[in-house]
């Protein structure tokens, strides 16, 4: 054996097996977005009038504004992951609390206008509400899960200590951010179309 | 070892993996052989309780107006009988033999998650019970494993039936999704230096082809399940015409799912076929790369042909045309296949010993199973014996062929290397015997029962149709097999003492599992192997050098639960992973999950929210420690 196969410990020049995992769920995920959008499509083709008769069309206002600023949040996402694999936790751990601000705000908002539609109809009228209802709130479920992991990254930075283990966590969690903000325009687009 | 450095190395080895046995190891370990075998035998017990349900069918069918179980029951069987073996046998049971395998057969010390293998098995477990609780508050799922709407909504089924099938494959679908992550990531990342992607072993391929359908087709599954249960629940309206819902929406659902699944249970038995057929051949697999492509091609394939399964739905004649050509094209890569096995075999000199008995009785049985499955893309034929026994007799070829006889190669195959013994050849070729015939006597007379007209899922049948004889026929069948599985059982346990010691390569086997010791140390290989070939284990110029490596404390590892990350296409090497050892969270976290789905079933949102709640916690613990810590 003439070949030396020490290996270079401090050097990481892959990605995380965390990011593959990570991008492995966020395939199965827009999968499952995939099969309710393509059965909000596959209903309405079935069905002469949608939204139907005596139900009004859906506002688009307010939840295109929302989700702009959902999508910005992809922004400082981006920075916590860079910053984190540069080793700068306290820029990352800013970036992570813009992210988890301009979520909140989205999802408050959602949750507001959800919650009102619901009170006004329900989903239980007909299956053009009951589409809506679903993926509104299977998206309102994704971001809130991604405000939990972000909150507890946070929560670990704030003891200003960053491993690689934790910057790869952020790296991973940036990927799962910027998946979950081109779900929202997949669903917003879906769920306006009526009325566009 | 002979040298001073070697044994220190293996002593670090000892003492960093070594892990105490106790209930406390039991309940924590992350070893992907335990968890290995624990799939294996979990799936195995699963296995009987299904066959017990077909058993007592076949019995009910034997003669004609048999009394034996009534119609609800009968429902409930076969209804039980296709979930548990889809969902809770042959893909845990393929799923078992990965676990165990790939890590050693790519040279890793464990899988790229070794703590989400743990969760995966502890949810399997958990939903299997899930599952079969039902019989318990006597409401098994009693629509068919694919639980078609309007029958499974409500109004039609108003008991807990259904809710049991939906939350239970939902909560499968948990283990089996992190299950397929971490093959994905092991196989495409943790492969031993040198094993460029050209060189991963077929029996990886077909996991990774498992895994990839898994990912792209289980949502589908479970969008169906969730739309149903909120229909069912909260009175949400996805399936039921007069509210704007659609049945066929199901049907859609389930079968985009459903299909690629025959895949995620055929390829890798595929993979094992094309494991154990250059080691009995006695040479290399002729057309690897081809056999490598054409596991991938079906699994994308495969996800063009659901609407052959709705031939009967009417549907427009121009889908029925594409999805028919589409059926179709699946015959060139398994053609493929089956003919590299079988220049395999001819250039060869194959040596018939048991493993490769089911192998022949694999590629005989599928072949039949194959030519049938063609008649069913032409679809006049199918329109005429749909919903008959002719598709019982069909699918049984292909899955019990396609998939039961490669799992009974492997279990022959790999005894020696989970437990260190021998199987007794002589019991094992009786057992092949027995259940070769057992299985042709069980489902050959399935397609004259389904040309002659019988509907399949009815619990008894009239005694002037002349169906009695065919039936009969089919019943000793089943018992007959029925014995040649518990030949297989015999020996199973009866060689873990009885066998004779196999030593680490008994077959004289081309892949790397065999280059370790059997069973494997905890540690797996002590210096990763460097691979150079397609069979590494046949280069034994390379596998003197791992020794020689270890002498020099080279590749070995011992700054932790360590093992090596390479490149995903050419295997060279990037990183040292460490991974965790012992942890109580996959378990503690699968608990909680159980804890929700129990009360969700019960219609309890407070105590639902509560395990919604702990299961997010569990998430939290399990992120406290970091690996190493």
């Amino acid at each position: 054996m003439s070949e030396q196969l020490s290996v270079p410990v401090a050097l990481q020049r892959g990605r995380p097996l965390g990011w593959w995992g990570m991008l492995m769920l966020v395939a199965t995920e827009a999968v499952l977005f995939g099969s309710m959008i393509a059965s909000y499509f596959y209903l309405r083709f079935r069905t002469p009038q949608w939204p139907p008769v005596g139900v009004p069309e859906p506002k688009v206002l307010y939840p295109v504004l929302l989700t702009v600023v959902l999508v910005l949040s992809s922004l400082p996402a981006a920075v916590a992951s860079r910053s984190a694999r540069r080793g700068r936790p306290g820029q990352a751990a800013w970036g992570l609390v813009a992210t988890l601000a301009l979520a909140s705000v989205y999802a408050a908002g959602t949750s507001v206008l959800v919650v009102r539609a619901w009170h006004h109809a329900g989903a239980q009228r007909d299956a053009y509400d009951s589409l809506f209802f679903t993926l509104q709130g299977a998206h309102v479920a994704h971001v809130a899960v991604g405000v939990l992991i972000n909150l507890f990254l946070v929560g670990k930075l704030s003891r200003g200590r960053l491993t690689r283990y934790r910057a790869n966590g952020i790296w991973a969690m940036s990927l799962y951010w910027h998946f979950v903000n081109v779900l929202a325009v997949g669903v917003l687009l879906t769920t306006i179309s009526p009325a566009l | 070892m002979s040298t001073v450095v070697g044994r220190e190395e293996l002593e670090r080895l000892e003492l960093l993996w070594a892990e105490r046995s106790g209930l406390k190891t039991f309940l924590t370990t992350c070893d992907h052989k335990k968890i290995g075998t624990r799939y294996l035998v979990t799936s195995f017990v699963f296995f009987v309780a299904g066959g017990v349900a077909a058993l007592t069918m076949r019995t009910q069918l034997a003669t004609a107006n048999g009394g034996i179980v009534g119609p609800k029951v009968y429902n409930e069987l076969f209804s039980m009988h296709g979930v548990t073996m889809i969902f809770f046998f042959v893909t845990p049971m393929l799923n078992g033999f990965g676990n165990y395998m790939v890590p050693l057969q790519i040279g890793a010390r464990d899988m790229a998650f070794p703590r989400m293998n743990a969760l995966s098995y502890w949810i399997f477990l958990a939903s299997g019970l899930f599952m079969y609780s039902s019989f318990l508050v006597g409401a098994a799922p009693d629509d068919g494993w694919f639980n078609y709407t309007p029958l499974a909504e409500h109004a039609f089924t108003p008991g807990r039936n259904i809710d049991f099938y939906n939350l239970g494959l939902l909560f499968l679908t948990v283990s089996s999704t992190v299950g397929a992550t971490n093959f994905l990531v092991t196989i495409f990342k943790l492969r031993a230096p040198g094993m460029s992607l050209n060189r991963i072993p077929l029996f990886c391929w077909g996991i990774a082809a498992q895994s990839f359908s898994l990912i792209f087709a289980l949502p589908a599954l479970s969008a169906a399940n969730i739309f149903l249960e909120l229909e069912r629940r909260f009175g949400f309206h996805f399936f039921d015409r007069a509210n704007g819902g659609d049945a066929l929406l199901w049907q859609h659902l389930f079968w985009i799912f459903g299909h690629p699944d025959v895949y995620i249970i055929f390829l890798p038995a595929v993979g094992i076929v094309s494991t154990i057929v250059p080691v009995f051949a006695r040479r290399s697999m002729i057309a690897h790369d081809w056999l490598a492509l054409a596991t991938m091609a079906t699994a994308f394939i495969g996800f063009g042909v659901w609407v052959h399964h709705m031939f009967a739905t009417g549907l427009s004649n121009v889908t029925y045309a594409f999805y028919s050509a589409a059926s179709m094209v699946i015959v060139i890569p398994s053609g493929v296949q089956i003919f590299g096995w079988l220049a395999t075999l001819l250039k060869g000199r194959p040596v018939i010993r048991s493993p490769l008995l089911y192998i022949l009785g694999f590629v005989v049985t599928f072949v039949i199973g194959g030519v049938t499955g063609v008649m069913f893309a032409a679809i006049p034929f199918d329109q005429q014996v749909t919903d008959t026994y002719f598709v019982v007799a069909h699918f049984h070829y292909v899955l019990f062929g396609g998939a039961v006889f490669p799992i009974f190669a492997a279990i022959h195959y790999w005894y020696p290397k989970l437990t260190g013994r021998m199987l007794d050849e002589r019991l094992a070729t009786w057992s092949f015997w027995t259940f070769f015939v057992g299985f042709n006597l069980t489902f050959f007379p399935m397609h004259v029962l389904g040309l002659l007209g019988e509907p399949r899922r009815v619990y008894t049948y009239h005694s002037g149709f002349g169906w009695g004889i065919w039936n009969l026929i089919s019943t000793i069948g089943a018992f007959t097999l029925a014995a040649g599985i518990l030949g297989t059982v015999v020996n199973v346990v009866r060689s873990r003492r009885a066998g004779a010691v196999a030593g680490p390569d008994p077959w004289g086997a081309n892949t790397l599992e065999w280059a370790t010791s059997s069973p494997p140390p905890e540690y797996n290989f002590p210096s990763i192997p460097v691979v150079r070939s397609v069979d590494p284990n046949w280069d034994v110029e390379d596998r003197r050098d791992d020794i020689r490596r270890l002498e020099h404390a080279e590749l070995t590892l011992t700054g932790g639960h360590e093992t090596i990350g390479t490149d995903w296409l050419d295997g060279n090497i990037e990183e040292v992973h460490e991974g965790p050892a012992e942890s109580p969270w996959p378990l503690l976290l699968a608990l909680a999950l159980s804890w929700f789905f129990l009360a969700f079933l019960a219609g309890h949102w407070v105590l639902a929210g509560i395990g919604a709640a702990l299961t997010a916690a569990a998430v939290g613990g399990w992120q406290l420690k970091e690996p190493g810590e």
